[in-house]
């Protein structure tokens, strides 16, 4: 059938099949800005204006169309006369990745349209209607006020954080106590306090022009006008779609598998399953070489271990046929004994996950203990004989799902050199080529990874998900496939965080000085190791850091069992770890009659300490020595301290059913992997003077392209725009580990540093000999695009580049480096939340999150208040609402948005940022990590705050109402 | 060939439509909002989409000659929430269950026929005493008490179709509500709506209590609610009727609480609620 309607206004007539959707046949006519989601329209990725209102694309018919005025971000602005909405976005931060900022931009157009002078609560009901797991929602409210002042006429003042200085005047921290009002009786949304990150800085630093500045991403642009940047935006004559059978049972052998109908077809043009495709174990963690065993996985296996696990992969010409297709594959499963807990697993007579016998690497197969780790370091007989006490407890986290909005996407093609092409959403590109060859019997230079933008990742892309039956399935039809997760097999089919049961036992002297600390965990690694191994390191060295007992002790079993396989999930181990730190020292305290505040104070980690687990705990492999050189902790613990009224709050908790209660916890991560993490950087001058630089970094939507673009803007002396910054590409960019373990500013930025300090010198060399006659190229300085001489003399950059390229002593200015680092210095940060707690339901209503950070210097202080503010909101999900529950045969019974509870918009607490900043002198400008260390306390922090209202602690999360309710009714 | 359905038809009247929808050999599906009918990729099991967003007379909210409102079935939730007129329990519960987005593709229409994705709605209408007004299979009304509320699977004949639902007059009537929820926005765990007509001061003539997660649907409680007939709302008359709510209520447990917990909850939130409604009669409501 035929419609018409008007798209971003221009009228066009489209032949379209009456069960279309809406977005499919946008997509078709190339307006990829509106975004997949999910299959059910609860990300609101797919949300177009009709007729001016918005609508979910996904959830409406194209024919529903017919005759109606559609508007796609495309169709908002344009780069040079861009809607201030767009401009506000890019102005706030409000855009990370970007995959949702698209509809984001119409429900707020929408909103605007009808009322200009919208309140907050009113910006915050239109955007409840797109999920974001990015931002925390802080900024992208921050910008939809903003436009709408700009267009009701309003002057509006350059977007920047609070600046000030150490020490703090008191009166810098009078901040708000709180949202103004609680969830209104009419059903109107939560009211809140609006807030700017404060950096609080030292007064001797040095003044900088990029570094330290609110600079807009330098892929802000792009991402505001929803042009096609991300996988999936991608045309290719001849694709065909991929899709993927999984196993509906647990654990299962597969009998007899008979694929002929489904390859009969019209439209089907491969079916593989395990009798197609090599054998070739691989571990599927995208990780160094050589990745931790046990090879434990194949392409495709005639064995299954967890409901969603491969069956079989098929490629058709339409999405809708290669669906129909899984539905014809017939599978004779000889259904296996199944076991989902840990403990269970590692009973005598428990069924095995794995007794194939090509899998080496396995610490204990009959028991399904894949890692056994046992570390310590220290004097134990002599530290345990120093306590007078010994405090015990055990503590109990959940599997939780990253939840990217973007599904694991990717294309694979043949070029026209017949090297295979994989544009993939992926965190680790490099990782991808290496562990990518072996699986498809290619060598690794006749293949080629791209990831464009992504939209999310948050770990669960650090991953060899799709790329392999992807490639696999172009192998087999010669054509270029599209492969992309539905939600649900996002839960069952991708990654997830790891489940621990966590014991400590702490040795205490009278006068509270912690001596010895063990840490005992069994992890739940589901079907398969991955990043079981490094994942329980890293809780294991998180969790003996942060009060570095001179004797530490941490024994884990890492275990299969049935059920979906964890992975990497930003924060990788270390949530879990200090979730049950945190509760742990709280009870000390609580129990040695000292305040919580003290007690931690006395024991935490300090600069000038060496880290007493750092060498007996590297990642998947011995560490190396680590002496804290910065720490800005008792800074951030007593600033969050007075922003959150802590000595007025605490200890109140009101009468009523109602109680509140204020929490707190402190948080230590890492900046990279000490003595692994490389990164390098490519820099070249340009005939105008300004610079492309490569990188092998991958932009998560973090906005760790502009940091690192800033970086070389800084040593390079000219503005950010000069820097044209190409990263993620495995030939044409120098190669990165990946984005993970909080190492992009840190490691791969300490790459752009060096390559921009040697073009920097190159530079100066160059313009010494010839510009400035043989002067010491040591005195000149590189400021405002040009080299300038002690006695005020400058020639531009694009004079000694045009010399330096056609002229004289013709070279190409350029310079590769490389960075890898035996440190990895902490980022610290206090988290406080503030709660209230219906103790006759155990509903646990967050008001209020307060996170203090040193993570070095900021050098970008709106991206990097982004990346506290959306990780605390992903914190805070893993604490009170998001768990992956299962059925008793291991299926899981929430696959999907809502009943897996993202928070909206409109029910989120008061988020604040102030950054401390410390001078790390082994980071690029003194910079320390971000991205993850917003993850490690909000747990332990939400723990604290309901023990403050209730008295009573929980030891296991999430905090949902039954589970709350039947702690409080047991006390 | 996939099975996608082939037919997409949309009439501009309700004749038109029953028309459509009574061809004995075609199996069809209604379409108004949207966001529950088209909220799977799966393949259908019709073979042809009536869309009814065309047909005017289904989008009007109108007054009942003997009070109350008349609502087409192509009435969005959005604009339910949104209306000066509509019982102010029901405007709250569409607003705090759903984000605008989904209240604009969810009609009335479409929450009657697949109250899986909004049972808290239902609740606030089964409270409400709503009656559903059916062009097909024959026009009739019947109360919405009275209409199949699986959730799980559609509640009505496949050839079935609704035009309206009326709400009946609410003036001097007071109500109350609560809920359970892991988040502020979330969907009830368990939800509570009682809704009260007062005879004289201070003496409730009828009452009517829906719950949604209490039960393998939404639905209301007689029992519990006629211990509140001719009875004054004092406290120990609010805990009866909380104990008679847990009694009666046949909770199903999930992931987000068990049998117990909702048993529990519904009595509690019972009593919540109806305390609420005696502030609005404080308040002279």
């Amino acid at each position: 059938m035929d419609i018409t309607l008007t798209i971003n206004g221009e009228s066009k007539t489209l032949s379209i099949h009456p069960a279309d959707r809406l977005l499919a046949v946008l997509r078709r006519q190339g307006y990829f800005s509106v975004k997949f989601g999910d299959e059910h329209g609860r990300s609101g990725a797919s949300i177009v204006l009709l007729d001016g209102q918005p609508v979910d694309s996904l959830l409406m018919l194209a024919a529903q169309a017919q005759g109606h005025t559609i508007l796609t971000a495309e169709g908002l602005g344009t780069a040079e006369r861009m809607h201030p909405l767009q401009q506000a976005f890019l102005e706030t931060g409000a855009i990370q990745s970007g995959y949702n900022t698209p509809a984001q931009l119409l429900v707020a157009k929408a909103l605007l349209d009808r009322n200009p002078n919208p309140t907050e609560a009113e910006v915050r009901e239109a955007l409840a209607s797109v999920l974001d797991r990015e931002t925390g929602y802080v900024k992208p409210v921050q910008a939809v006020l903003r436009a709408a002042a700009m267009l009701r006429g309003e002057l509006v003042e350059p977007f920047e954080p609070l600046q000030r200085a150490i020490p703090i005047p008191g009166k810098f921290f009078e901040f708000p106590s709180g949202p103004e009002t609680g969830w209104g009786e009419d059903g109107t949304p939560q009211v809140q306090t609006r807030t700017r990150p404060v950096v609080v800085a030292p007064p001797e630093l040095a003044p900088r022009r990029v570094v330290g500045k609110p600079e807009r991403k330098v892929d802000g642009v792009k991402l505001a006008l929803g042009r096609a940047v991300f996988t999936d935006d991608f045309e290719m004559k001849g694709l065909l779609h991929a899709a993927l059978l999984t196993s509906p049972h647990a654990n299962a052998r597969i009998r007899h598998i008979d694929a002929s109908a489904a390859r009969a077809l019209p439209g089907v043009h491969a079916v593989l399953t395990y009798q197609d495709v090599p054998r070739v174990k691989y571990a599927s963690g995208g990780q160094s070489y050589p990745n931790p065993k046990p090879y434990d996985q194949v392409s495709l296996d005639d064995r299954v271990r967890h409901v969603g696990d491969r069956v079989a992969i098929v490629a058709a010409e339409t999405p809708e046929i290669a669906r129909e297709a899984l539905g014809l594959i017939q599978v004779d499963y000889e259904v296996l004994p199944a076991v989902f807990d840990p403990e269970e697993a590692m009973r005598p007579g428990a069924p095995l996950v794995h007794d194939e016998p090509d899998t080496d690497g396995i610490h204990d197969r009959a028991r399904n203990i894949v890692h056994h780790i046992h570390a310590e370091a220290g004097d134990a007989a002599a530290q345990w004989g120093k306590a007078d006490f010994v405090f015990e407890g055990e503590y109990r986290v959940h599997q939780v799902q990253q939840a990217s909005i973007e599904p694991h996407v990717c294309v694979t093609y043949w070029d026209e050199d017949d090297r295979l092409v994989v544009r993939t959403s992926t965190q680790v590109p490099f990782h991808v080529r290496r562990m990518l060859a072996p699986l498809v019997g290619l060598p690794v230079r006749r293949i080629r990874v791209i990831k464009p933008r992504i939209g999310g990742g948050f770990g669960g892309k650090q991953e060899m998900l799709l790329e392999d039956l992807c490639a696999h399935l172009t192998i087999a039809t010669g054509r270029p496939v599209r492969f992309e997760y539905t939600r649900e097999q996002e839960f069952t089919s991708a990654r997830s965080r790891h489940p621990q049961v966590l014991r400590f036992k702490t040795g205490v002297t009278r006068d509270g000085q912690v001596t010895a600390a063990e840490l005992t965990i069994i992890a739940n690694t589901g079907a398969y190791g991955t990043h079981g191994l490094t994942v329980q390191m890293v809780s294991g060295f998180r969790g003996l850091s942060t009060y570095n007992a001179p004797y530490s002790k941490f024994v884990c079993d890492v275990v299969y069992t049935n059920l979906p396989t964890p992975g990497a999930y930003r924060g990788y181990g270390a949530p879990q770890a200090l979730y049950a730190l945190e509760i742990h020292m709280e009870e000390i305290a609580e129990k040695l009659g000292m305040d919580v505040i003290e007690f931690k104070r006395k024991n935490w980690i300090k600069a000038g300490d060496s880290m007493v687990m750092a060498k007996a705990l590297g990642e998947g492999r011995e560490g190396f020595e680590q002496i804290i050189k910065t720490s800005g902790l008792a800074e951030c613990v007593d600033i969050g301290l007075r922003a959150m009224g802590w000595d007025a709050k605490r200890g109140k908790p009101g009468d009523g059913p109602v109680k509140r209660g204020l929490g707190m916890a402190v948080a230590m991560h890492g900046s990279g992997i000490a003595g692994l993490d490389m990164g390098a950087a490519s820099i070249k001058i340009n005939d105008d003077g300004s610079f492309n630089l490569m990188v092998g970094a991958t932009d998560l939507g973090t906005g760790s392209d502009t940091v690192l673009a800033q970086i070389a803007a800084e040593v390079l002396g000219v503005p950010l725009e000069d820097i044209l910054i190409y990263s993620s590409d495995t030939d044409f960019t120098p190669f990165d580990t990946g984005a993970y373990a909080s190492s992009t500013t840190y490691i791969s930025g300490g790459a752009v540093f060096k390559a921009a300090m040697d073009v920097r010198e190159q530079i100066v060399s160059h313009a010494a000999r010839h510009f400035f006659g043989g002067i010491n190229p040591d005195e000149l300085e590189l400021e405002d695009r040009r080299v300038v001489a002690p006695d005020g003399r400058a020639v531009t950059l694009e004079q000694v580049a045009l010399h330096s390229l056609h002229q004289g002593d013709q070279h190409q200015i350029m310079a590769t480096a490389s960075h890898m680092s035996y440190d990895s210095p902490p980022p610290f940060a206090a988290q406080f939340a503030e709660v209230l707690v219906d103790t006759e339901t155990g509903q646990v209503t967050v008001e209020r999150l307060l996170m203090v950070v040193d993570c070095g210097i900021a050098i970008n202080p709106i991206t990097a208040s982004g990346q506290v503010e959306g990780g605390m909101v992903q914190a805070l999900g893993y604490a009170h609402c998001e768990e992956m529950a299962y059925d008793a045969a291991g299926r899981i019974v929430n696959p999907r948005f809502d009943d897996y509870r993202l928070y909206r918009a409109d029910e989120m607490p008061a988020l604040e940022v102030i950054f401390v900043e410390t001078d790390e002198p082994t980071g690029p400008f003194g910079a320390k990590a971000v991205a993850e260390i917003p993850k490690d306390g909000v747990a332990p922090a939400l723990a604290s705050a309901i023990h403050d209202a209730t008295g009573v602690w929980i030891r296991e999360l999430p905090y949902t109402p039954e589970r709350v309710w039947r702690a409080l009714h047991k006390a | 060939m996939t099975r996608q359905p082939s037919g997409y038809y949309c009439p501009r009247t309700v004749a038109e439509a029953v028309r459509l929808i009574s061809q004995p050999h075609l199996s069809t599906a209604l379409l108004s909002g949207g966001a529950l009918r088209l909220a799977s990729l799966e393949p259908p099991d019709y073979e042809a989409v009536v869309d009814l967003q065309a047909i005017t007379e289904l989008q009007a909210i109108r007054g009942l000659a003997a009070g109350g409102l008349s609502l087409g079935a192509n009435v969005s939730l959005l604009a339910i929430g949104e209306h000066p007129q509509m019982p102010p329990l029901l405007r709250q519960t569409v607003r705090r269950a759903l984000p605008p987005v989904r209240r604009r593709m969810i009609t009335i229409g479409e929450a009657i026929e697949l109250a899986a994705g909004v049972p808290e709605v239902i609740a606030a209408l089964l409270a409400l005493d709503a009656v559903v007004v059916f062009a097909l299979p024959e026009e009739h009304r019947l109360a919405l008490s009275e209409v199949g509320l699986a959730v799980e699977q559609p509640r009505l004949p496949r050839k079935g179709l609704i035009v309206a639902l009326e709400l009946p007059e609410a003036s001097g009537q007071i109500w109350g509500a609560a809920h359970v929820a892991r988040t502020p926005g979330d969907e009830a765990i368990v939800g509570v709506m009682a809704a009260l007509e007062v005879a004289r001061p201070g003496i409730v003539q009828a009452a009517r209590i829906a719950l949604c997660g209490a039960g393998p649907e939404p639905a209301r409680l007689a029992g519990a609610a006629g211990l509140l007939a001719g009875q004054a709302l004092t406290d120990e008359q609010i805990e009866r009727v909380a104990a008679g709510v847990r009694a009666e209520v046949a909770p199903v447990g999930d992931y987000r609480g068990s049998a117990d917990y909702r048993r529990a909850m519904a009595g509690l939130l019972a009593r919540r609620a109806l305390l609420q409604a005696r502030e609005q009669l404080a308040e002279g409501g």
